[in-house]
């Protein structure tokens, strides 16, 4: 096993006192909890953290691991515990509830080499660890449900067909019971929990369960007003343009987003384009020029 | 496990159903006193359905909620008072983290 360099760990000089330790775990705690942070490693960094701080917090344990560092061991460098070490009698953090005694994997082998088993095993908590993956979703299966495709990496590489259930939403987490990480010794195996994402549509843009999408409508469907077919994830429905419509304008279509309770809604963001200057459009577009006084400009006259 | 074993499946996996708690069971499975959830339900931090308190239903979102809470509170030792407002900026803040990245999806598509 390799020695730990636990102070470098906390970010702290090796005579900091157990007021500075404390501060130095809430810091690092607040920047690599799995709760909080978006760093790919966190849940590692995470680790390293608790342990480090469950031998620098408890007086006897640190004062242990003291006398082995003034020893001259160096960190990385191979280690065992000198003859007639004991890793028994250090005592524990005893109230559970944080995520070290839920979700991580025991300490280090170095820390237990030292200290021995740091979890207490409670029955219930005899199970394999869960495992949490990601999977994309095309938006139409979110919308309607159906079955994906998954290969997990790692120890338990395997290829699973899984079922999508209708109204699912970025990051909606799935679970399936007991396919986790088998148990030790016969222990229940932990649950896979997988963490929607979904796929860029190449028409809709979704935010939770609403769907987004730009329409596009010619200048004489907005100044008259129209009844325009759209597209949504059930199809084509009859949307009503009021006269007057203004590019950038948005209408809602109510429940015509992602299934849940409540459903999402449709919002229709209008674009006004223009239909290209050929021969025959070019003089009306003149026809027009000459009739209109507007100025589409007229906004930005007073900064001049 | 072999490869082979897994083209030879026909049913693809269901997701496990999670069922909805009352006040009583959701007590025993945290281990925490009638009083403590009725105090997170006033202040808004979780939120059951239905009205009066022995209708409270809680989802199996509001169990993860209690339980992110409570290792929120055990590791990073707040107080009840910061407790709710932490939660809900983290929710913000994931929020827009999804958005980030599907907008970043579609930019960079």
């Amino acid at each position: 096993m390799e020695f730990k360099d636990y102070y470098s760990t906390m970010g702290v000089d090796p005579d900091a006192d157990a007021e500075a330790i404390k501060k130095a775990y809430r810091r690092l705690a607040r920047k690599y909890h799995p709760d909080v942070s978006d760093e790919p490693d966190a849940e590692e960094r995470f680790k390293e953290l608790g342990e480090a701080y469950e031998v620098l917090r408890d007086p006897e344990k640190r004062e242990a691991y003291d006398q082995l560092r003034k020893g001259g061991h160096r960190p990385g460098e191979s280690f065992r515990p000198p003859p007639g070490w004991s890793n028994e009698g250090f005592e524990f953090r005893g109230a559970g509830g944080g995520f070290h005694d839920e979700d991580l994997g025991g300490f280090s082998d170095f820390f237990e080499g030292l200290f021995g088993g740091a979890r207490r095993p409670r029955p219930e908590a005899r199970r394999g660890r869960d495992v949490r993956a990601r999977i994309d979703v095309d938006l139409e299966t979110a919308y309607a449900g159906g079955t994906r495709r998954i290969s997990l990496a790692g120890a338990q590489a395997r290829t699973l067909e899984v079922r999508i259930p209708p109204g699912v939403t970025e990051g909606t987490r799935i679970r399936l019971a007991g396919k986790g990480e088998p148990g030790p010794a016969g222990a229940p195996a932990g649950d896979l929990y997988l963490e929607v994402h979904l796929r860029p549509h190449h028409r809709f843009d979704v935010d939770e369960r609403n769907v987004q999408l730009v329409l596009p409508i010619a200048p004489w469907e907005a100044a008259l007003g129209a009844d325009i077919e759209v597209p949504t994830l059930a199809g084509r429905v009859s949307m009503k343009i009021p006269p007057g419509a203004a590019s950038g304008q948005r209408l809602r279509l109510r429940g015509r987003g992602l299934p849940g309770s409540p459903p999402g809604d449709q919002y229709v963001t209008l674009k006004i384009v223009a239909p290209p200057a050929d021969d025959r459009t070019r003089a009306l577009y003149e026809q027009l020029r000459g009739a209109s006084a507007f100025d589409p400009r007229a906004d930005l006259e007073d900064a001049a | 496990m072999s490869s082979n074993d897994t083209t030879q499946r026909t049913d693809p996996l269901e997701p496990s159903e999670r069922t909805t708690l009352d006040l009583t069971t959701l007590c025993v499975v945290l281990e925490l006193r009638e009083e403590r959830i009725c105090a997170w339900v006033a202040e808004g931090l979780l939120r059951p359905r239905g009205d009066a308190r022995r209708d409270w239903a809680f989802p199996p979102e509001q169990l993860d909620r209690a339980r992110r809470a409570l290792r929120l509170q055990h590791d990073l030792g707040l107080n009840d008072e910061a407790l709710p407002l932490v939660m809900d900026l983290l929710g913000e803040v994931q929020r827009l983290r999804r958005r980030v990245r599907q907008l970043e999806d579609r930019f960079f598509e």
